[in-house]
């Protein structure tokens, strides 16, 4: 069975780090990146199943990268991570949608919870709840 | 390159969820039950100290 494959963006190495660390220890093919513009390079010459990128970096902004890749394959799913603060349950799809992600997890989180919107995020359509908030 | 433009909650939010983290990597790793229990109480500590980021300098998510 093929690997589900994951970008992960973040200009923080050491958080790209233990997001890769993790993914990787949960069977996922996984590519990183520093900043957005790598990302997108990233994301051209092998378009993942997920994106997992932050916010707020340096080069090209998490905005511009999710607009981006969402133009270039609207069916891709995006989980942006919001350093911003731990946000109330009934905004996480206002945030999503204003960032036009498909769920937003704000930090800080526990890995295990983003590894689970990432499955549930995955799942073939009606097989679970997809859950947008952490 | 440019620098990011990041808030005092933003490093600490970023540093927080790196201890989280770190600490739930080793609990992959470390199977004695103590340290497992020292590892958990090191990720309460740190998701009490987001509550008191949030609590004393609330900052709309919407900024990133």
């Amino acid at each position: 069975m093929k690997k589900q494959s994951i970008l992960l963006i973040d200009d923080d190495i050491e958080m790209l780090r233990r997001l890769t660390e993790v993914f990787l220890a949960a069977d996922f093919a996984v590519h990183a990146a520093p900043d957005g513009l790598v990302g997108l390079r990233r994301f051209e010459m092998s378009p993942p199943d997920v994106v997992v990128t932050d916010i707020l970096m340096p080069e090209r902004e998490g905005l511009e990268t999710i607009m981006a890749m969402k133009q270039a394959r609207p069916a891709v799913k995006i989980i942006a991570m919001s350093g911003g603060g731990r946000i109330a349950a009934g905004d996480f799809l206002k945030l999503a949608s204003a960032l036009g992600a498909d769920a937003v997890i704000a930090k800080p989180f526990r890995l295990a919870d983003l590894l689970k919107l990432v499955e549930q995020i995955l799942a073939p359509e009606g097989s679970g709840d997809v859950g947008r908030a952490a | 390159m440019t620098p990011a433009r990041q808030s005092p909650n933003h490093e600490l939010n970023n540093l927080l969820c790196k201890i989280i983290g770190s600490a739930e990597l080793a609990l992959l790793r470390v199977t004695d039950s103590e340290a497992r229990m020292e590892l958990e109480a090191i990720i309460d500590l740190a998701e009490t100290a987001a509550s008191v980021v949030a609590r004393r300098a609330p900052l709309s998510p919407w900024n990133g």
